[in-house]
């Protein structure tokens, strides 16, 4: 028989160590009574205590909660009528379009930042959260856009016809040909653009206003100025959230696989 | 009605291939017409530019005397059977039977649109299935479909894309039968796109060959196959020899003309074409309007005989295919078994044979061009490959004018 050998399983522990031992130390951390991380110090609730009585924190949730919420629909239909007009039509005009698209995608967050700040002084658009959410919008549109197009891959487009042929018109075929077939692709799209919006922290630095700080930035500032232990508690609700969203995500997305 | 479908002089190109030219064609109501030729002769465009999924640069197209350009494809009277079928993966048979009565803002209540789902499902046999998906139907269970949810909206005029390429020859000659009976059931227009002859033939009306986008001929199915107007017509439909001639004089009345074959005697031909003489032409002559004897057939008037070689047979049941060596023309022979076989001692392989055609069995036609000749041997057509199951031979047989 051949013998097994132990090297994967070596590099799958490395891996898995790598990954997910910081997260662990972190939610483990955010029950800790000690103010210090190396010492345990027993299991405390105060942490999350703190962080439920803070008001700015609060604030910037709720703020998140906004900006993530607007920003996720506007590019989520955005980018999915740019993904399916680059794919159905092959006009040169798209073709421009689809560079246009593609380009926050390796374009440096800082300077997308830096250009939507000039862009926002210039024409005297106060800062505010409207600027945020216009921000993430810009970047988020290309992610939803790309994913809605790979979807187009082995997309038959004699259904298009067909439905046309069937006497569908433009909004029927919108509403009941692309939607249902490009939904996994879309949702897609939605979660990655949710994600990205989440932890932006570059271009919602450059272009928040006075007190409208989101989440990531109120991190920031409390890493510097504040407890690390109640960011502890923040992120493990984070990432609690994270899992939640996932577990839909997929099972969402399994279903309209089905289906399709 | 004459003249329910017209094409008014219709072009249409795609950069720099005129893939249509100029071209008029009438259709009758009620009637299966079907556009034959090989790929690539713009039979599909044609149907394309019916449906509204292209525009002609030039030309008109009328359905009951009204021009259908200037309305988009969801607005005309007319539907389409896809070549794949087209079916939505998303929804159910019922679903998308019913997809051109829920969205053409008919005012159909729901339950008239039942009913007529009801009936179209008995059409095509397929209550069982009204509630799968098209990933879990057949091939011809598809296709079926695909015919109820066009014909489903009462359309004035059907296009059935090649409808049954993508079957199988059993499963083909089976919808041929239904498609014959939908449309005696429905009575709505056929316009059928195929390139496969047999198909052509056995459900249409009328067949207009194409080639090049231009037709070629049209006419009944027998017109087309009894009587040819073009080296290409006889060479896509059915088998024929060619022989390169010249007309060597015309009989008095002009009906007829003796030909002179190279290594050949001459031979009296039917002149339908007005050929004059000293023109060089192409004799057609199908395999099974040749007669093959041990004997020499005894002299009769309007005879043609020529003497060779049996150099391959073969026995296909119903009858036999011979391969005959006259000089240097390999003439392809079909013999129909129309008595017991075994008894009368039929030619065989070396056999010196006697072969006789009647002069009103010949065509004279015009040369081939040589991109005809091109196509209908085009390795690279798509269709090539399906081609052998549909007929054994159903191509020219390219020996039959080879030096």
């Amino acid at each position: 028989m051949k013998k097994k050998s132990v090297l994967p399983v070596l590099i799958l522990a490395g891996i898995v160590i790598f990954f997910y031992l910081p997260l662990v130390v972190l939610v483990v951390n955010s029950f800790n009574a000690s103010r210090v991380s190396s010492v345990w110090g027993g299991f405390s609730l105060k942490w999350y205590e703190r962080l439920f009585s803070d008001q700015n924190l609060l604030r910037s949730v709720k703020n998140t909660v906004l900006v993530t919420g607007i920003s996720v629909l506007c590019s989520t239909v955005l980018g999915s009528l740019a993904g399916i007009s680059i794919a159905r039509f092959k006009s040169r005009l798209q073709k421009v379009h689809s560079v246009f698209i593609a380009l926050p995608l390796i374009m440096p967050d800082i300077l997308i930042g830096i250009s939507l700040l000039l862009f926002f002084i210039s024409f005297r658009i106060r800062l505010s959260l409207l600027t945020i959410i216009i921000g993430h919008i810009t970047f988020c549109v290309s992610y939803v856009a790309s994913t809605v197009q790979a979807r187009f891959q082995n997309f038959d487009f004699s259904l298009i016809e067909a439905a046309q042929d069937l006497g569908a018109g433009k909004g029927q075929i919108l509403w009941k040909i692309y939607l249902p077939l490009l939904a996994p692709g879309i949702l897609s799209g939605a979660m990655l653009a949710m994600t990205l919006s989440l932890d932006d922290f570059i271009i919602s630095f450059f272009t928040a206003g006075p007190g409208a700080s989101t989440l990531p930035i109120q991190i920031y500032s409390m890493i510097r100025h504040g407890s690390p232990p109640v960011i502890n508690a923040l992120s493990t609700l984070f990432i609690a959230f994270t899992f939640i969203v996932l577990l839909f995500y997929q099972r969402i997305s399994r279903r309209l696989n089905n289906e399709n | 009605m004459k003249d329910f479908l017209v094409f008014e002089g219709i072009s249409k190109s795609f950069g720099d291939v005129e893939v249509i030219k100029d071209l008029n064609l009438s259709i009758e109501q009620g009637e299966v017409f079907s556009l034959l030729g090989p790929s690539g002769c713009g039979k599909t465009t044609l149907l394309r530019i019916c449906g509204g999924f292209e525009e002609p640069d030039a030309g008109r197209v009328l359905l009951n005397g009204r021009d259908i350009l200037s309305l988009p494809s969801h607005k005309r009277p007319v539907n389409t059977v896809f070549q794949n079928y087209a079916l939505f993966p998303h929804m159910t048979v019922s679903e998308n039977i019913t997809f051109g009565l829920k969205v053409s803002r008919r005012g159909m209540s729901a339950g008239e649109i039942r009913k007529e789902l009801d009936r179209a499902l008995d059409l095509i046999q397929m209550k069982d299935y009204a509630g799968s998906r098209p990933a879990e139907l057949s091939g011809g269970q598809k296709q079926r479909v695909a015919i109820a949810r066009a014909v489903i909206n009462k359309p004035q005029l059907l296009l059935l894309d090649e409808p049954l390429a993508a079957l199988d020859l059993k499963l083909r000659q089976k919808m041929l039968l239904e498609l014959d009976q939908i449309h005696d059931e429905v009575g709505i227009t056929f316009l059928f796109v195929t390139h496969d002859q047999g198909e052509a033939m056995s459900l249409s009306d009328r067949i207009a060959v194409m080639n090049m986008g231009r037709i070629e001929q049209v006419g009944t199915p027998s017109q087309v196959y009894e009587s040819p107007k073009s080296s290409f017509s006889a060479a896509f439909i059915g088998d024929t020899n060619f022989f390169d001639c010249r007309v060597h004089s015309l009989s008095e009345d002009g009906q007829y003309s003796l030909l002179d074959i190279d290594g050949l005697p001459p031979a009296r031909c039917y002149n339908d074409q007005k050929h004059q003489a000293g023109e060089h032409i192409n004799l057609s002559l199908r395999p099974e309007k040749i007669r093959i004897s041990r004997t020499r057939p005894s002299e009769n008037e309007g005879l043609n005989v020529f003497r060779g070689v049996v150099e391959e047979k073969s026995y296909l049941g119903a009858f036999s295919k011979y391969w005959v060596r006259c000089g240097e023309w390999l003439i392809v022979v079909l013999d129909a078994h129309r008595h017991f076989l075994l008894d009368r001692n039929p030619p065989e392989w070396e056999d010196e044979v006697w072969l006789s055609w009647h002069q009103d069995d010949g065509f004279m036609l015009l040369k081939y061009r040589e991109q005809d000749e091109a196509l209908l041997t085009n390795p690279d057509d798509k269709f090539a490959r399906m081609e052998q199951d549909t007929q054994p031979g159903m191509l020219v047989d390219q020996d039959g004018d080879e030096a």
